[in-house]
C-alpha cells in the first residue's frame, strides 16, 4: 500500500518537473545551471571579451569625435549608445573632443545570476582630455579618472552585452546587487 | 477498470494532489525556474488549472455517489473543496494584481499607469480598481540600528466607485477597500534635486523616487537631456561613525553624491540639503525629500470563494472525523 502510494508520488513529482520545463520558460536552461551543466570557463572569456571590447569602443568613438563605424559591434543597450553620442555631440558643438586613454582595466569579480545574466566588476583607470575639435590641440592637461565599474550584462542573440553599468570611485563601498536585477529583464 | 472507478479512486485523487503540490511547490521556491512565482498565479498555469478541473470531478463523482448512498458525513467536505476549487478558477479570470509608487502629497486617480508595469497582472477580466488616493503621511517605526524597519503605516483620502473617506494601510495587515486590498510592501526616500543648465535654464525640478532605505542604499536617476548619471545615498541623521571627516564635518542629514557622466567621475562627495555644487556647465542642489510606499494592490473575486471554503472544508473535516470516531465508540461499546 504504501509502495504503491510512494511511487505515485514519485510519478506525480516527474511529471510536475515536466509541466515546470514547459510551462516556465527558460527554466530548463536554469535547471541546467543550477546542476552545475555550464560553461562557466567560456562564459567568463565571453564577458570578458564583451567588456574589453565596451571599453575600446568607447574609447574609439571619443577619440573620433563621434565616428560611429563599429556602432553595430559596441556591445551595449540603446540608451548606453544614446548617452556616449550625446556627451560627443555636446562637447563637438563647443569644439571640444574629449580622448580617453585607458591606461588599466582589471577584472576582479564576475558573477553569473543565472544563464544568461551576469554582473562584471572592473577596476579601471582612464586619462581624459579636452582638445580642439577642429586642430587638436590640447585644451586640458590629462586627468587620472581612477575608477570601479559594475557592468550589467544579458546574454542576447549568443551575445553579452553590456545593459547598464554604474560608475564609482575606487574607495567607493559598492552596494549589493539591486534585487530588481533579479527581475527587470 | 470502469473510467468511473478511476475517477472516484483514491490514487488518482492522491496523485492529483500530489502533482499539484510539486508544481507550486518547485514554482513558488523557484529551485527550478528563474524566477519564484505568487501562489495564486501558480494555479493560474495550465497545469494546475487542469489538473484542478480533473481533482473536480472526481470530487463531484465522490460526491454524488457518497449522496446516493446515504453516506452524507463528508458532504460539507466536498462542498468546501469545491469553493476551493471553483474560487481558483474565477480566480484565474479575474485577478487584478499590481504595485504603485505613492509619495507623501501625491494624488492619483488609479489608472493603469499609475502602476509600476513590470508588477502588473491582469487575467483576463481584470481591471485595476478605479479609486483615487490621496496619500497625505507615511510613518515608518525604524529599529534602534536605523537600518531596519518594524512596520510602515500610511494614510490619506480615498474616493471610490460609492464612498469616499479616510484611510490607514501599513505593512503587517491588509486593508480591505472597495472590495480591493491594500499593503504597505516598500519604503524610500524621494528627494527633490533643483539642477540647472549653462544659462541657469531648470532642466530637474522633480522629486525623484529612489530606494534610499537604508541609509547605505544607493541609487541614481538620469535626465533625458543629459548625459549626467547621479548616484544618491542618504544619511537622514548625518554619518554616525567613521564617516565625520569623509563628509568634512558636515553634521545633520547628509546627502552622498556622485556625478558620472559616462566613465568620468565629475563629484564624489558628501552636501547638505540646499548646498549647490557645480559641475561643470551644471548645478545641482538637494532641495527637499520626501517620503514613498510601495502598494501592493490585490483584486481577487476567487478569494470570496476560497476562504469560506477552507473555512467550511478545515471545520467540516473535524466534525466529520470526530462523527465517526462517536459512531465508532459507539459501535464498540454496543
Amino acid at each position: 500500500m504504501i509502495k504503491r502510494y510512494a511511487l505515485i508520488f514519485a510519478s506525480a513529482l516527474i511529471i510536475a518537473l515536466v509541466a515546470v520545463f514547459i510551462s516556465a520558460p527558460g527554466s530548463y536552461d536554469f535547471f541546467r545551471f543550477k546542476m552545475g551543466n555550464y560553461d562557466i570557463r567560456g562564459e567568463t572569456a565571453s564577458v570578458k571579451d564583451a567588456i574589453k571590447l565596451f571599453s575600446a569602443s568607447i574609447s574609439g568613438f571619443y577619440a573620433s569625435g563621434g565616428n560611429p563605424a563599429g556602432l553595430n559591434m559596441f556591445p551595449a543597450e540603446k540608451l548606453i549608445k544614446r548617452r556616449i553620442f550625446m556627451d560627443i555631440n555636446y562637447a563637438k558643438k563647443a569644439g571640444q573632443a574629449l580622448v580617453m586613454d585607458r591606461d588599466k582595466s582589471d577584472i576582479k569579480q564576475i558573477t553569473f545570476m543565472d544563464p544568461v545574466r551576469a554582473v562584471a566588476v572592473v577596476n579601471e583607470s582612464w586619462f581624459n582630455e579636452y582638445q580642439d575639435y577642429e586642430t587638436r590641440k590640447k585644451l586640458s592637461n590629462k586627468k587620472a579618472n581612477i575608477i570601479t565599474v559594475r557592468y550589467f550584462l544579458k546574454k542576447m542573440w549568443s551575445k553579452w552585452i553590456v545593459v547598464e553599468y554604474e560608475v564609482f570611485g575606487r574607495d567607493d563601498k559598492i552596494p549589493p546587487v539591486p534585487v530588481e536585477w533579479f527581475v527587470r529583464i | 477498470m470502469k473510467i468511473s472507478k478511476i475517477v472516484v479512486s483514491d490514487e488518482l485523487f492522491f496523485g492529483l494532489c500530489a502533482f499539484i503540490a510539486c508544481y507550486v511547490f518547485i514554482m513558488t521556491t523557484g529551485i527550478f525556474s528563474p524566477y519564484p512565482e505568487g501562489l495564486m498565479k501558480t494555479l493560474h498555469n495550465y497545469p494546475a488549472l487542469f489538473a484542478l478541473l480533473v481533482l473536480l470531478v472526481s470530487v463531484c463523482t465522490r460526491m454524488i455517489m457518497d449522496f446516493r448512498a446515504g453516506n452524507k458525513e463528508w458532504i460539507y467536505l466536498y462542498c468546501g473543496f469545491i469553493m476551493i476549487t471553483a474560487g481558483i478558477f474565477v480566480s484565474s479570470l479575474t485577478r487584478f494584481e499590481g504595485r504603485m509608487i505613492l509619495a507623501e502629497g501625491q494624488i492619483i486617480s488609479g489608472a493603469r499607469s499609475d502602476y509600476i508595469p513590470e508588477t502588473l497582472y491582469l487575467r483576463k477580466f481584470a481591471a485595476p480598481p478605479r479609486i483615487a488616493i490621496e496619500l497625505n503621511r507615511v510613518s515608518p517605526l525604524f529599529k534602534k540600528t536605523g537600518k531596519g524597519l518594524w512596520y510602515v503605516s500610511s494614510g490619506g483620502k480615498y474616493q471610490g466607485q460609492s464612498r469616499r473617506g479616510d484611510f490607514k494601510i501599513n505593512s503587517l495587515v491588509p486593508l480591505l477597500l472597495d472590495g480591493t486590498f491594500y499593503t504597505v510592501k516598500g519604503f524610500g526616500y524621494a528627494p527633490k534635486c533643483f539642477i540647472t543648465g549653462p544659462s541657469g535654464d531648470v532642466m530637474n525640478d522633480a522629486y525623484s523616487i529612489m530606494k534610499l532605505f537604508p541609509p547605505d542604499a544607493e541609487d541614481s536617476f538620469r535626465l533625458l537631456s543629459i548625459p549626467h548619471t547621479f548616484y544618491l545615498r542618504y544619511y537622514p541623521e548625518g554619518l554616525r561613525t567613521g564617516g565625520a571627516s569623509a563628509s568634512g564635518q558636515k553634521k545633520g542629514p547628509l546627502y552622498k553624491l556622485r556625478i558620472a557622466k559616462n566613465l568620468d567621475i565629475l563629484f564624489n562627495g558628501y552636501v547638505s540639503q540646499n548646498e549647490n555644487i557645480a559641475v561643470g556647465s551644471i548645478s545641482v542642489s538637494i532641495v527637499d525629500i520626501k517620503k514613498w510606499v510601495e502598494v501592493a494592490v490585490v483584486r481577487d473575486y476567487g478569494i470570496y470563494l476560497i476562504i469560506p471554503g477552507i473555512a467550511i472544508a478545515v471545520i467540516s473535516a473535524i466534525w466529520g472525523a470526530a462523527v465517526r470516531q462517536k459512531m465508532q465508540s459507539g459501535r464498540v461499546t454496543a
